[in-house]
C-alpha cells in the first residue's frame, strides 16, 4: 500500500534489453516538487535520458505516468501521460490520454511506469498488481490496434486495458500514436518509440486501491466539482450535446478556424458544415471517460452515402478540421472514416491531416503530379483523403513521404513548400488560425513539444470568452497570458484531469480536490501549485535547450508571420510573434536567447 | 429496487468508484458492488444485485450461502460459499459482480444509494422515484 494517499506508491523500471525490472517506492521530493503526471515524467526525462540520444534507439526512455487524481471521483480524473523524446520533433514530447487506461494503470499499483532499451524480437508487456511480464508478441505484429487488441484481451482477459501500435508505429512511421482502449497519445510519434524497443503493446489489469487523505472533505469539494460542472454552459451544455466540436462554429466565425492548409477562403459545403450537422448527421450515443460527467465522446456512424456503415468514437474537433476544413472537405462520412483509419493504424489524427492538406496544396501547385501520385489528390477530394491516411498507415508510396511529418516532407518536395508547411518544431498545427487569435500563434511558437492547442489556449480568453475578453489581434497581456496558461496545464496535465474541466473548475476547486485527495501540504494552494507548474515549464525548457532548441525555433510557419487570409474576420491579420516573444521572455524571467535566468531556477530550486 | 437505464449510460465508472468510497473508505473500484463493463463501441452493462423480489439467486445456490438480512436483503456467507455463481448464473438481470471469487450483493449503502445519488447521467435509478 502507498504511503501517499491519492498516490499508487511505486515506480516500475523495465529494460526491454535484458528482459528485467526493478519496482522502487515513489520518492518524497518527487511527488512534492513534481505533482505527478507530466511532472513526474519530466524529472525523471531530464534526469535519466542521455543527451542527444537518437529516439528511436534503445537509448530512448518512455515513461507512462499516472497523476493523483486519475482513477479518483474527481471529475475527469482519468488521464495518464506518455513521455519520451519526440522523433517528429527530436524535442520534449508528453502526451496524454483519456478513457480508462491510466485509472486501470494506477490499479496495478505504479505511478510510473519507465522502460527503456529494446526488445531483440516484438514483445509486449503484462502488468498486473506489482507484478510484470515480459511477453513475446509476434502474433500480434502487422495487426491494426483494432485486432490486436481484441486478441490481447482474448488471451488474458477481457478486463485488461490495452496501450497498443499499429502498423504504423511498427514501420516508425513519426507521426504514428499509441492506441489506448479507441482513445490516443496521439502526438509527436509516441508510436514509432515503441515499435523502435519492438514492443507492441502494454496490457494492464490490477487490484489495487488508493487512501484518501480526508474522506468526508474530498466527497465535499467533488460534489461542489460535480455541481459546478453542471450547471456550467459549456461542460453542462454544449460539450455533451456536440461533443468537442461544440466550439466549431466560435471557432469559425470569429475567423479561426484554418482553411485549407491555412490559406483561408471557402470551399464547397463549408457553409453547412458545424456542430449541429455533425449531431445530426453522425452522432449515435454518448460516451464518457472514466469518471467523467461531460461525456464529449461520441460513438458515430456514417447513415449514408459513400461511407455508409463506418463509424468511429469521434469524430473529435481536431478532427472535423483536420480532415474536413483542413483539406477543403465536407463530406463528413470520409471524415469519419479517415478518424477511424488513424485509429486502426495508430496514427495521429491531427497531423495526419494537416499532413493532407499539405499534399492537397502541394498539388495544386503542381509541386506534386498526378503522375507522381498515381491520384489526383485537389483540396476537396474525400478519396484521396482516404487514400492518402491508407499509405500512411502502411508507409507507402506518397505516405511514406508525408507520414514523417510536414518539415521533412516540404525539405523533399522543395520548391518552398517549407513556407507552407505548417509546423513549430516539426509538431503539425491543430485547429485554431493564430491570425485570428495571435495569442495562439505565440502559445504554439513557445509550446514546449511544437505546436499545441493543449499547452496554453489563449484562443479561450480571445474569442470564446464573454468577461475579461482581451482583443484577438492585440499584443497586450499575450505574454503573461499564455505563461499562466502554460504552468496551469502543466498542473492539470500532472493530476491527470481533463483539460476540459477547467472550462468549470477554477484554480482553487481544483487544488482543494487535490488536497483533500492527497492531504499534503505542499498542495495546499493555488500559488503553490502554480509554483510547481512553473518548474515543470522550466524543467522542460532545460530539457529542449540541452537537445539543441534556441530563440530561432520559437516561431511560426512563414504563412502565418508574412501571408493575410483573403476575407473573413481575420482578413489583413499576421501574427504580431515578435513583440509578443519578448515580453514572454521577459515574464518568464529568461533571457533574450530563451534561457532561463539563473534567479529564476534558483527560485524554482532548479539550481 | 434500483433500476439500470441503459440508453441513458455513458460508461463513466463513477458508480463503481462512489460504491467502493461508501464502503471501504477509500477508492477500490475493483472490489465495488457495483460494475461497469464496456462493450465498445457500444455502452455495455452495469452488473449489480438489483435486490429483486425474485432471488431467482437463492434457490440456485447450493449451499445455502444466501440469506436475508434484518433489512430484507440479499447477503452472502463467504464463509459457505465455494465460488461457483450458481447465483449469478440464475440472476435474471444478467450477471453479478464478482471479486474474482465471492459474487458480490449491493447493500443499498443502508438505504443512502450512493451511485444513484452521484450518476450523473440519470441512468441508475430507484424504483419508484422519478428523479433522484
Amino acid at each position: 500500500m502507498s504511503k501517499y494517499p491519492g498516490y499508487a506508491g511505486y515506480i516500475l523500471t523495465i529494460d526491454l534489453t535484458t528482459k528485467s525490472h526493478q519496482i522502487s517506492e515513489l520518492p518524497r521530493e518527487l511527488v512534492d516538487n513534481y505533482l505527478g503526471g507530466k511532472g513526474f515524467a519530466a524529472k525523471i526525462l531530464y534526469d535519466q535520458l542521455p543527451l542527444g540520444c537518437d529516439p528511436l534507439s534503445p537509448d530512448n526512455i518512455l515513461i507512462l505516468a499516472g497523476a493523483p487524481l486519475t482513477g479518483t471521483l474527481a471529475p475527469t480524473g482519468c488521464r495518464t501521460i506518455l513521455a519520451t523524446k519526440s522523433p517528429l520533433t527530436g524535442i520534449w514530447l508528453d502526451s496524454n490520454c483519456g478513457g480508462t487506461f491510466g485509472p486501470e494503470l494506477k490499479s496495478t499499483g505504479f505511478d510510473l511506469v519507465v522502460i527503456k532499451g529494446r526488445a531483440d524480437h516484438p514483445v509486449m508487456i503484462v502488468l498486473n498488481y506489482h507484478s510484470v511480464e515480459i511477453v513475446d508478441a509476434a502474433e500480434l505484429w502487422g495487426l491494426d490496434t483494432f485486432s490486436a487488441s481484441d486478441r490481447i484481451k482474448e488471451q488474458f482477459g477481457d478486463d485488461y486495458n490495452v496501450a497498443i501500435i499499429g502498423p504504423a508505429g511498427e514501420k516508425q512511421v513519426l507521426m504514428s500514436a499509441v492506441q489506448a482502449e479507441a482513445r490516443s497519445f496521439g502526438r509527436g510519434g509516441s508510436g514509432a518509440v515503441f515499435g523502435s524497443k519492438n514492443l507492441k503493446a502494454i496490457a494492464v489489469r490490477g487490484t489495487g486501491s488508493v487512501e484518501i487523505a480526508d474522506y468526508a472533505e474530498f466527497i465535499k469539494e467533488n460534489q461542489e466539482a460535480y455541481n459546478e460542472i453542471v450547471i456550467n454552459p459549456d461542460t453542462g451544455g454544449a460539450r455533451p450535446k456536440y461533443g468537442t466540436s461544440s466550439i466549431y462554429s466560435f471557432i469559425k466565425e470569429a475567423g479561426v478556424l484554418p482553411i485549407k492548409n491555412f490559406q483561408g477562403g471557402d470551399y464547397e459545403g463549408n457553409d453547412q458544415t458545424d456542430e449541429r450537422r455533425l449531431k445530426k448527421e453522425l452522432f449515435e450515443q454518448d460516451r464518457a471517460c472514466f469518471a467523467c460527467p461531460i461525456a464529449c465522446s461520441k460513438y458515430s456512424k456514417v447513415k449514408a452515402g459513400p461511407y455508409e456503415g463506418k463509424y468511429v468514437e469521434g469524430p473529435e474537433f481536431e478532427n472535423f478540421w483536420s480532415f474536413g476544413a483542413q483539406c477543403g472537405n465536407s463530406e463528413l462520412g470520409s471524415i469519419a472514416y479517415a478518424e477511424y483509419l488513424c485509429d486502426y493504424y495508430g496514427i495521429d489524427a491531427i497531423s495526419a491531416g494537416n499532413a493532407v492538406g499539405f499534399v492537397m496544396e502541394c498539388f495544386e501547385k503542381g509541386i506534386i503530379s498526378e503522375d507522381e501520385l498515381g491520384f489526383k489528390a485537389g483540396f476537396g477530394n474525400h478519396e484521396a483523403l482516404i487514400k492518402i491516411i491508407q499509405l500512411i498507415g502502411e508507409d507507402k508510396d506518397i505516405g511514406r513521404i508525408i507520414g514523417q511529418g510536414v518539415k521533412r516532407a516540404a525539405e523533399h518536395f522543395g520548391h518552398e513548400s517549407s513556407n507552407f508547411a505548417m509546423h513549430v518544431k516539426g509538431l503539425e498545427l491543430p485547429a485554431y488560425d493564430p491570425r485570428g487569435s495571435v495569442g495562439m500563434g505565440l502559445a504554439y511558437a513557445t509550446s514546449d513539444r511544437g505546436a499545441c492547442h493543449l499547452r496554453a489556449w489563449p484562443v479561450g480568453a480571445e474569442v470564446l470568452s464573454h468577461h475579461g475578453r482581451l482583443d484577438p489581434r492585440e499584443v497586450e497581456f499575450k505574454a503573461e497570458l499564455v505563461k499562466t496558461d502554460q504552468d496551469w496545464f502543466n498542473i492539470i496535465n500532472s493530476l491527470g484531469l481533463c483539460l476540459f474541466s477547467i472550462f468549470a473548475l477554477g484554480h482553487n476547486q481544483i487544488t482543494d480536490l487535490t488536497h483533500a485527495l492527497t492531504g499534503r501540504d505542499s498542495f495546499s494552494s493555488a500559488k503553490k501549485l502554480l509554483v510547481i507548474g512553473e518548474r515543470i515549464s522550466n524543467l522542460v525548457r532545460l530539457f529542449n535547450i540541452r537537445e539543441g532548441i534556441t530563440t530561432a525555433d520559437d516561431t511560426l510557419p512563414r504563412r502565418l508571420l508574412k501571408e493575410t487570409l483573403p476575407s473573413g474576420p481575420s482578413k489583413g491579420v499576421t501574427v504580431p510573434l515578435k513583440e509578443m516573444l519578448e515580453e514572454y521572455y521577459l515574464v518568464r524571467g529568461w533571457d533574450e536567447k530563451g534561457v532561463p535566468k539563473n534567479t529564476k531556477l534558483e527560485q524554482l530550486g532548479l539550481k | 429496487m434500483i433500476k439500470y437505464i441503459r440508453k441513458n449510460c455513458t460508461g463513466c465508472h463513477i458508480c463503481e468508484v462512489i460504491c467502493s468510497m461508501e464502503h471501504f473508505g477509500k477508492i477500490d473500484t475493483k472490489s465495488a458492488l457495483i460494475s461497469y463493463r464496456d462493450d465498445w463501441p457500444q455502452i455495455g452493462t452495469v452488473e449489480f444485485c438489483r435486490q429483486c423480489p425474485k432471488r431467482s439467486c437463492m434457490g440456485a445456490c447450493p449451499e445455502d450461502a444466501l440469506y436475508l438480512t434484518s433489512e430484507n436483503l440479499v447477503a452472502l456467507d463467504k464463509e459457505k460459499c465455494i465460488y461457483c455463481l450458481a447465483c449469478s448464473d440464475a440472476c435474471p438481470f444478467g450477471s453479478l459482480p464478482t471479486d474474482g471469487k465471492n459474487p458480490l450483493y449491493c447493500d443499498t449503502c443502508s438505504g443512502l444509494y450512493q451511485c444513484v445519488k452521484w450518476c450523473p447521467a440519470k441512468a441508475l435509478k430507484k424504483v419508484g422515484e422519478k428523479n433522484v
